[in-house]
């Protein structure tokens, strides 16, 4: 039998190594877009690798961490794009205001959503995420009169921090950085608090954790919540950065099995897995780019297909637990 | 004053089928009742059906005089009332101390003190030099004693033990009989469902025997195994299993 830190808990030896990392990967982070300032390019990337953290992210708290699998997630991007999108252009409220008012209006779509299917067995949750964010599309297309319908909503052009509109990449990546944090600490605080073990013990076997006192609905319809408001909150990030929303892509399907993807790539139920994933993605999509230039966004979408049936095939669990076990089994090779 | 526990004229029907037909009997504080009968008899549903896993179609159950039929799993758990699974799934993703502190949270102010209790547990039930093992690579002994270990972190005061010796080595039932009795010690009020009878023999004073769905004796264990419907009951398992 093998020994198993599990899904939870560090040993306290590697504390002040750990800490040292830290530091150097904050300050590196911090450095990063000042030393890439004159690669407008590469910033960008590197703007929509942290974007893409951030909702895999946000997706891995429930779907990873409560087991919840979500296939319509861009439901919740899409409220949260176009929440602090119409406040901002119809009635000039801050996005930074409008940021918070997205992540409570998806908060209490995934509430609903959750009280409704969360309590029956079987697919019926996947199901309803992928007929809310279609029906939400087909809303957002046709309901013209609001939201200007496949036309989109462009976000003027003014400056200005409380417009969260800048002439700079810069202020983008910090926020992109900070949306990005926010899903990894709370995956970090799942791992050591009572609410995380119980959602842990949900994923694991739903009929045991109600025979041992969890009241297992209530768990998974709360990692619904604060999974729902932190992907609205990239939502709007988005809108700002992008400058212009439509609904065929702020609640396609596409974009919500991205998030998925990037989640099982890496590692679903870790904290660094949905990081890991994006960064896989992003530097794919990158150099496809570079090297298909001209290309179908098909072949992109053959290449992805296929990476995600190699892990699938040979690392169900994805690369990060993956490569922690390679490691430890390293590391006890070399210590015996 | 009430019996802790009380089930009176409960029924389940499936569809056309009856489970559990009309049974009712009352578990005092500190006893230990074993539950007999062939495979189908209703033990099962019986469990599920005082500890909310399904809700009873007639009669009512009360736990120290309250009524409980139709109440949710969870809250008749943090009530005072466990129990454990025939088929044991530990929580995959979590290790044996983990698994065992999942069972201590409902009733810890903190994790710390949930992992205490958990330790304090492990100790009882003989896992402690497991406790950082995965618990879905434990093998099907230590995998029964994990699922009464967690069982037993909840702090209940009525448990039910879903066959905890099936699948266990004559070793392994010694071993569990020891903890079992340990377990009685601490007051906790024991039904077990046993198809093994040796333990019944050893721990339960009384033993219930259900027969398609219905109770068909109920009282002194030695003299309830005499009784010729028991033996019946027993001997027509017996000719079907060959």
């Amino acid at each position: 039998m093998k020994e198993e830190k599990g899904a939870l808990s560090k040993s306290a030896s590697a504390v002040p190594r750990r800490g040292l990392g830290w530091i150097v990967l904050a300050a590196v982070l911090i450095a990063l877009p000042f030393l890439l300032q004159n690669e407008i390019y590469y910033l960008d990337v590197l703007i929509f690798f942290l974007l893409w953290a951030a909702m895999a992210g946000a997706w891995n708290l429930a779907g990873g961490y409560g087991g919840l699998l979500s296939l319509g997630h861009a439901l919740f991007f899409g409220v949260g794009a176009y929440t602090s999108s119409l406040l901002f252009v119809k009635l000039h409220i801050s996005p930074w205001i409008g940021m918070l008012a997205g992540a409570v209006a998806a908060a209490i779509l995934g509430a609903f959503i959750g009280v409704l299917t969360l309590r029956l067995k079987g697919p019926f949750f996947g199901l309803a995420t992928i007929a809310f964010s279609e029906v939400f599309m087909i809303i957002a297309i046709n309901w013209k009169d609001l939201t200007q319908g496949s036309q989109g909503i462009n976000i003027p052009y003014t400056p200005g921090l409380a417009n969260m509109v800048f002439d700079s990449k810069i202020p983008y990546y910090f926020i992109a950085l900070a949306l990005c944090a926010l899903p990894y600490f709370t995956a970090k605080w799942l791992e050591r608090s009572k609410f995380g073990y119980r959602l842990i013990a949900v994923r694991g076997g739903e009929a045991a954790a109600q025979a041992l006192g969890i009241n297992t609905v209530a768990v998974k319809v709360t990692i619904l919540v604060i999974s729902s408001a932190l992907t609205a909150m990239a939502g709007t990030l988005y809108a700002q950065y992008i400058a212009i929303i439509e609904p065929l892509h702020e609640f396609s399907f596409a974009l919500s099995v991205q998030m998925v993807l990037m989640s099982m790539i890496g590692g679903t139920g870790t904290a660094s897995g949905p990081v890991f994933g994006a960064l896989v993605v992003t530097f794919l999509n990158t150099v496809l780019r570079d090297v298909l230039e001209g290309a179908q966004g098909g072949l992109q979408a053959v290449v992805y297909g296929a990476l995600l049936v190699l892990v699938v095939l040979f690392i169900p669990e994805g690369v990060i637990p993956w490569a922690k076990r390679q490691w430890r089994r390293l590391a006890g090779r070399v210590a015996s | 004053m009430n019996p802790l526990l009380s089930v009176h004229e409960v029924s389940k029907q499936f569809g056309g089928l009856t489970a559990v037909r009309r049974v009712s009997f009352a578990v005092e504080e500190g006893e230990m009742v074993g539950i007999i009968g062939p495979n189908g008899a209703g033990k099962t549903t019986l469990f599920h059906l005082i500890t909310g896993f399904l809700k009873p179609s007639e009669g009512d159950i009360r736990f120290r005089g309250r009524s409980i039929a139709g109440w949710k799993p969870y809250r008749i758990s943090r009530l005072g009332i466990t129990r454990t699974f025939q088929i044991v799934k530990p929580f995959a993703h979590l290790n044996v101390l983990q698994n065992v502190t999942v069972a201590a949270l409902e009733r810890s102010a903190t994790l710390r003190e949930a992992t205490r209790v958990a330790e304090e547990v492990l100790e009882v039930v003989g896992l402690a030099g497991y406790r950082d093992h995965a618990a879905v690579d434990l093998p099907i002994g230590l995998k029964k004693k994990l699922e009464l270990a967690k069982a037993l972190a909840t702090r209940p005061a009525l448990l039910f033990l879903d066959e905890v010796m099936g699948g266990l080595t004559p070793g392994e039932v010694r071993d569990m009989i020891e903890v079992l009795k340990q377990v009685r010690e601490r007051g906790v009020t024991l039904c077990m469902i046993e198809h093994v009878l040796k333990p019944i023999f050893e721990l339960c004073p009384r033993t219930l025997v259900l027969q398609q769905g219905e109770l068909i004796a109920d009282g002194p264990t030695e003299e309830v195994m005499r009784r010729a419907e028991v033996v019946e009951a027993y001997l027509g398992e017996a000719i079907s299993d060959a």
